[in-house]
């Protein structure tokens, strides 16, 4: 499927604010519209291996990363992450879904920076967003 | 507080109205002997005590105490559970309790077991629900779509907004909301299956009866291990580094390992995982050489011969996806279990070892569980070992179920412990088993924890014996014993000299003398010690 959002930006010249790791369609457009709207430059990946590379590639200042990614979990995602030195420090919200306690300390273990639980309403990413970049309410 | 053993023979023996001359003529000894051993002034052990327990009628365990003991820890445990935390009782309760409220105490540790026991029910249901796949999955398609539902929604209420994007968030809403219809319809039809007679068994109850109807023994897997473990050996002798070998030459797999926690295939933190896009497996530094060497040979067997299994599965006729899933694990592993374990070569060393784990467990580089659990399925036809049930334990708490349960007074909540592992209810339990049928008995030990406060007893070792001649009730009534371990029966050159170890094994088996419980002795039967020790731990690989 398509996805404006998914196309890499060119060169890496303007910084990057947001990478979204998300791999259902219609979450991800709606991330993706909400986050530009706040302000923000994004870019999208919908599967775990995708979303490595794009961290490296891409610096971007922020990762949203859905627990569940085919062909490499978000949890998995998140470790190797943590253990490479040019990423370790990389902000990571977590999204991971209601209910699911297992999962959110699975990742508190793995370093995760913030959660937000699956359903969200849109101004709790952009609230926790805006917290992980350091911008302040007006940012 | 615990009364010396002395005196509660000499208790015992004035309740009985035995005069002491009396019972030192029956029992063999010298009137002043008995005196010295009534005053604590002599030890009494061994088949001394078992002459005397028997001569007073009284169960050895209340003679020596050990009982009472058990009580008492049984207590400390419940006072232990964080539910009473906020009460802290004082130290010694349990003992104190013990002595001046036997009553009241038994029921205390009865209705903790009780409670832990309905807990862990709870646990296995919520686990059960978690672990269905389909479930999950529909669980998962569902909060995705009301999500985006949700999300869509909140940008579609904002003022400024663009018809394009009003149109096309108005498009996603009537999308994800057909497509949560459809995820719906499906749950439904999922739970009104599980709700019809054909689902009334569960996927475990229909697993462990395809165990029981092959008594533990599949002869298919059993020769594809043969050839399997020939492929193997052609890289070199079996061990850990020719499965690597065999695995990368055969499979183009490469093994890595690293210190920190990764996650297992179910995505748990785990010890091993398998990644089958890089093709690489991954274990924790920390997992055993045991470890290794069987989740090595399971994925060589699942990846070599997946057909062989996925055969037997077939064969077995399972109603649902969720029995064949699991029958396609158990058997995996059952044939992992006969490459790793060849079935001639484990029986006979089973046999010169008189079944003793640990040196299986030495000789084979196997864990505790695969051993115990090969053990059960040494059932080859006219080529049997002795007969074992297996319970697996997962956890401390079901390690603490089967040792309430091993405890006549226990006797509603003996499980039925069937062989690859599921710890089930007896319809009708017995203490022992049904006139003329197969006997189980079980009994606890209770160990302590290496490093742990030693007053404390942490999880008990329990010891099944599966008798199979009800002749032999009362011999399985007697206590096990500490034993010395005695070196293999055969010359075991190379093998690790362990007599230094010590061992437990069940008591010496003596059928009754004459009498009806002779009834199940069968002529011509076999010689061979017809029990046998079973050490189930908590411990999980």
């Amino acid at each position: 499927m398509g996805f404006p959002a998914g196309e890499p930006e060119q060169g890496g010249k303007l910084a990057l604010d947001v990478l979204i790791a998300e791999d259902e369609p219609s979450i991800l457009e709606s991330l993706d519209f909400i986050l530009r709207r706040a302000g923000w430059s994004i870019s999208a990946v919908t599967d775990g291996d995708a979303v490595l590379e794009a961290v490296r590639r891409l610096r971007p200042r922020l990762l949203v990363l859905d627990v569940m990614l085919p062909k490499r979990s978000g949890f998995e995602v998140l470790k190797q992450i943590r253990a490479d030195s040019l990423t370790a420090d990389l902000p990571v919200l977590i999204l991971t879904a209601k209910g699911q306690q297992l999962d959110r300390r699975t990742a508190e273990e793995l370093g995760a920076s913030s959660f937000v639980t699956k359903p969200y309403a849109n101004a709790d990413v952009v609230g926790a967003v805006r917290r992980l970049l350091g911008e302040g309410v007006a940012g | 507080m615990r009364a010396p053993i002395g005196i509660r023979i000499s208790s015992r023996r004035r309740t009985l109205a035995v005069s002491q001359a009396e019972l030192a003529r029956r029992i063999g000894i010298s009137a002043s002997y008995l005196n010295l051993i009534e005053r604590n002034k002599r030890d009494v052990g061994g088949t001394l005590l078992l002459r005397i327990a028997a001569e007073l009628q009284i169960d050895i365990e209340e003679l020596t105490g050990a009982s009472e003991h058990r009580l008492i820890a049984d207590l400390e445990e419940a006072f232990a559970d964080p539910l009473l935390q906020p009460l802290a009782p004082p130290a010694g309760t349990a003992r104190q309790l013990v002595a001046e409220q036997p009553f009241a105490a038994t029921a205390i540790a009865r209705l903790h077991r009780a409670y832990q026991g309905a807990l862990a029910s709870v646990d296995d249901y919520a686990n059960r629900l978690q672990a269905d796949p389909l479930f999950s999955q529909l669980l998962h398609q569902i909060l995705s779509g009301i999500t985006a539902v949700r999300s869509s929604a909140e940008i579609l209420e904002e003022p400024d907004l663009d018809e394009a994007a009003r149109a096309r968030f108005g498009a996603t809403i009537g999308r994800e909301a057909r497509g949560l219809a459809d995820t719906t319809r499906t749950l439904i039809g999922h739970f009104d299956r599980e709700a019809g007679p054909r689902r009334a068994v569960s996927p475990v109850r229909e697993l462990d009866d395809l165990i029981f109807a092959r008594n533990n023994y599949f002869a298919g897997l059993e020769a594809a291990a043969v050839d399997l473990r020939a492929e193997i050996e052609g890289y070199g002798p079996f061990g850990e580094a020719t499965l690597a070998a065999a695995l990368a030459g055969r499979h183009q797999v490469g093994i890595r390992r690293s210190v920190s926690r990764e996650l297992d295939a179910l995505g748990f933190p785990g010890q091993y995982h398998f990644d089958p896009a890089s093709r690489t497996m991954w274990f924790q530094t920390s997992a055993i050489a045991a470890t290794r060497q069987f989740q090595l040979t399971r994925l060589y067997v699942e990846l070599g011969a997946a057909a062989v299994i996925e055969a037997e599965v077939t064969a077995a006729q399972l109603s649902t996806e969720a029995a064949r899933r699991l029958a396609y694990r158990a058997l995996a592993s059952y044939l992992a279990g006969a490459v790793a374990f060849p079935y001639e070569r484990f029986l006979a060393d089973a046999e010169a070892a008189r079944y003793d784990i640990e040196v299986l467990r030495q000789i084979h580089t196997a864990s505790f569980e695969q051993v115990a659990h090969r053990l059960v399925t040494l059932r080859r036809p006219g080529h049997e070992g002795i007969p074992f049930r297996l319970p697996a334990l997962r956890s401390g708490r079901a390690s603490h179920q089967a040792f309430s349960a091993a405890r006549p007074a226990a006797a509603q909540q003996r499980p039925r412990l069937s062989a690859l592992g599921h710890l089930r209810r007896l319809p009708h339990p017995r203490c022992t088993g049904a006139p003329g049928g197969p006997l189980h008995r079980w009994v606890a030990l209770p160990v302590h924890r290496p490093g742990g406060n030693a007053a404390h007893l942490a999880f008990p070792r329990a010891f099944g014996l599966y008798l199979g001649d009800a002749g032999l009730r009362r011999a399985a009534c007697r206590p096990y014993r500490l034993c010395r371990r005695t070196r293999p029966g055969r010359s075991g050159g190379g093998r690790p000299g362990r007599a230094d170890l010590p061992a437990v094994h069940p008591p010496r088996l003596r059928r009754p003398p004459g009498g009806g419980a002779g009834a199940g002795r069968r002529p011509g039967s076999d010689p061979r010690p017809t029990g046998a020790a079973l050490l189930l731990t908590n411990g999980r690989d």
